[in-house]
């Protein structure tokens, strides 16, 4: 099979996984990682291939890559901001700052993209409680202890 | 095995080491509700419906997933216990909503139950159908409908998929309270689903619905037939419901056996049916008909060949021995060379199939011919065939051969104690050969061999019938004039020999008798049409190959094969002067289609039914594709 997506250097390293773990479904997450890192979206396409490359049957990579925040399937949008709305990021107000975000983006959270620039997605702990209420703009971790709007706009100006 | 000593309720009973609570409270009749445990599957524990009290422990413990243990004590009724069940009922009610009349699951629903039995089937704050409590998921399936709303996530439904049918083709998506059931790729039709439709039976709830059933018929309104599946060799226990004259599905038992022959096929039964016999293309009666026939048959005993049906009950088949022509079938090109070659065949115990380590399928896909077999290969397969179809599901080692090359593939690869299963694709001298070598693999290697026929009764029609003529000798004596008249039964023939040579063979016939289920396909073009009765409406054993087991009769018709042919037998004298005998096809000639079976077209059954066609044409170029 001829794989468009899975390229060599992709290929060499999950090779290399599948050298070092018993199991292969230990493998999907770290391959993952690796067309993550390189794509920004898992796409269906992409998961056939690791499916068919791996020998892996095509749900589990499915079931994984939705269960975790950290993956996102095809959104249509060039930057991803996470917005955690666990305990401690709800206590300092991550609702607040999920308007503040919908407002400067005129987006919807966890909606299809509709200007293609932002998607917001509220996800579960980040492990940044510390700076609570915590987000993340694509892989960039944002404290937002006394975030204001002028402040977050600057923030989003970076992201075009 | 050792034994351990459980109270249950006061009640004493002996069970093995490394039972759990459920199948000992089983084994008393103690009814313990569930919703995510199934025999045979894996246990999951995420329910919580099946909580029992230990009394050593002092807490309640599921009865699924512990184990017994010497002198445990088990409490199923106490007061602690009814709390706990009314509160998990309590806690799925406030997301289920009680939309039970517009529902097609009321009535086998277990969340109904259950409330019905322990809860207090309401809801506290409550929530109309409309209410979308999750997003919903459009499975954009025209069989499979998934109502989110529903479902209580016992994801027995996901576990069914991996671990009995195997083909991977559901997976959650989201998690939590957000989780959906989603098959892997949309539109569902044209996904790896093989339709069995085993999520819809396992569904406690009515999450998951089977749509050509939707708002057709309540299931506490139909009568239900435990019966086998006759469509197929392996004869998968399957219950029909029915209202006495149309069958509104065909779903699976307890044992989880059934494929989308008889889930989606059921349709075939309903539609096109023959009602009365007809000579010439107008209605007679049954006494008519069959005095003609018997006319025909006395005339010219020597001059009249039968052509008879693997989808034949033995009872039938017995008295067609009765009548004492020349008889033959489409298992001479097959089977019975295969037979011939073997020896004596004796299928091995489905058990040992089970517990297998090496599967080797060989010739034609096993998941389009007998796709239940399939849900028990859970270890190393290897597939010898043209082409990697549908039983890619199974991940196997896929070895690529045509023809004799097969066989030759198979004595390479095939390991000491294997399993070989073999199902269709050999015809015959090629079949006689290959029934020569796994001959020599099962004595020297000790391999077990499995044949699968794609038709039910072929183990049969070689059981009960004394004289087997050959199949194309019989096709060439209507040619050469030897033979006038042809009495078919089924329409096999017209799958097995090329259209145009079919043609020239029934321009030389006389007369043309035809026994058919059904109203259309070779029924027009015959002289003398009589109606048949099929596993549906009559009883009738059959060789399977896993024995013979019984279908049962759960739509009644006036009349039943085996009167029929009672009734000819009074018309003719039978004289036989025939010698008893097989005789097999060796060489095969051009004009024999090699009929490869699908799951969609695996007879004349399947052909009709309108689901499998539909399927068919959504299914079929997206499996080309990959």
């Amino acid at each position: 099979m001829q794989y468009t997506y899975l390229t060599e250097d992709i290929r060499q390293k999950i090779d290399k996984y599948l050298n070092t773990f018993p199991v292969k479904e230990q493998v999907i997450i770290q391959a993952l990682h690796l067309i993550y890192s390189k794509y920004r979206d898992i796409e269906l396409p992409h998961m056939e291939e690791l499916s068919n490359y791996i020998q892996v049957p095509l749900n589990q990579i499915e079931g994984i890559v939705h269960f975790y925040d950290m993956f996102r399937v095809k959104r249509n949008a060039r930057h991803h901001i996470r917005v955690c709305k666990n305990l401690p990021c709800h206590i300092m107000g991550c609702k607040k700052l999920l308007e503040l975000f919908e407002k400067l983006t005129n987006e919807k959270a966890n909606e299809e993209s509709k200007h293609g620039r932002f998607y917001i997605e509220t996800v579960e702990c980040i492990g940044a409680c510390s700076v609570a209420p915590a987000f993340m703009i694509d892989d960039d971790l944002y404290d937002g202890t006394k975030i204001t709007e002028e402040k977050l706009n600057e923030i989003l100006s970076k992201y075009t | 095995m050792e034994k351990v000593t459980v109270k249950i309720d006061g009640i004493e009973v002996q069970v093995d080491k490394g039972t759990t609570v459920l199948e000992a409270a089983k084994k008393i009749n103690k009814l313990i509700p569930t919703f995510c445990y199934h025999e045979k599957l894996p246990i999951f524990g995420g329910c919580r419906m099946c909580l029992v009290y230990d009394v050593k422990s002092k807490r309640s413990i599921i009865a699924c997933g512990s184990y017994v243990y010497d002198g445990m004590e088990i409490e199923t009724e106490n007061q602690q216990i009814l709390n706990d069940r009314k509160f998990i009922l309590e806690m799925l009610f406030t997301r289920h909503p009680l939309d039970c009349p517009i529902c097609d699951k009321a009535g086998e629903c277990d969340l109904q139950n259950w409330g019905t039995y322990w809860g207090p089937q309401n809801n506290v704050l409550p929530i109309t159908p409309f209410e979308k409590i999750r997003p919903e998921d459009d499975w954009e399936s025209d069989y499979l409908e998934y109502v989110s709303n529903r479902c209580v996530l016992c994801i027995k439904c996901v576990s069914v998929c991996d671990n009995i049918n195997q083909s991977h083709s559901l997976f959650q998506l989201e998690r939590g309270f957000e989780t959906l059931i989603s098959p892997v790729t949309k539109p569902m039709d044209s996904s790896s689903c093989e339709m069995c439709g085993l999520c819809v039976d396992i569904c406690p709830v009515g999450a998951i619905l089977f749509k050509p059933f939707k708002y057709n018929a309540r299931p506490w309104l139909l009568n239900e037939t435990f019966t086998h599946c006759s469509l197929c060799s392996l004869g998968c226990p399957v219950v029909i419901d029915h209202d006495g004259k149309k069958i509104y599905r065909i779903r699976s038992t307890a044992e989880l056996e059934i494929c989308a022959k008889p889930y989606l096929g059921y349709d075939a039964y309903n539609t096109n049916r023959l009602k009365n016999p007809k000579i010439q293309g107008k209605d007679v009666s049954f006494d008519n008909a069959l005095e003609f026939i018997g006319q025909i048959i006395s005339q010219n005993p020597s001059k009249t060949a039968l052509v008879v049906s693997p989808y034949l009950s033995n009872e039938v088949l017995e008295k067609i021995n009765k009548l004492g022509i020349t008889t033959t079938s489409i298992i001479t090109l097959d089977l019975l060379p295969l037979l011939e070659g073997f020896g004596d065949y004796n299928p091995p115990d489905f058990e040992e199939i089970k517990n297998a380590e090496h599967y080797v399928v060989i010739g034609d896909d096993i998941t389009d011919t007998n796709p239940v077999i399939t849900y028990y290969m859970k270890k190393r397969v290897v597939y010898i065939g043209e082409q990697l179809g549908r039983i890619k599901k199974l991940y196997p080692n896929f070895i690529q051969a045509e023809g004799r090359g097969i066989i030759e593939k198979l004595k390479e690869n095939v390991e000491e104690g294997s399993v070989i299963v073999y199902s269709s694709y050999f015809f015959g001298e090629d079949a006689k050969y290959l029934g020569e070598v796994l001959r020599k693999l099962q004595e020297e290697k000790n391999c077990k061999v499995v044949i699968v026929p794609p038709y039910p009764n072929g183990f049969g029609i070689v059981n009960n019938l004394k004289r087997i003529s050959s199949f194309v000798k019989t096709l060439d004596k209507i040619l050469s004039g030897e033979i006038e008249n042809l009495v078919m039964f089924g329409e096999e023939i017209s799958l097995f020999v090329e259209e145009e040579k079919l043609k020239e063979i029934f321009s030389k016939l006389k007369n043309k008798v035809l026994f058919t289920p059904f109203d259309d396909g070779l029924a027009l073009v015959c002289d003398v049409v009589i109606p048949l009765n099929t596993w549906v409406e009559e009883d009738g054993n059959y060789d399977f190959f896993t024995g013979q087991k019984k279908s049962k009769t759960s739509i009644k018709n006036s009349f039943k094969n085996t009167e029929i042919i009672d009734k000819i037998l009074k018309h003719i004298n039978p004289t036989s002067n025939l010698i008893e005998g097989f005789e097999s096809d060796c060489t095969i000639p051009e004009w024999i289609n090699r009929f490869k079976t699908n799951i969609w077209d695996a007879s004349y059954f399947s052909l009709r039914s309108e689901n499998l066609t539909n399927w068919k044409i959504k299914n079929q170029e997206v499996l080309n594709e990959r």
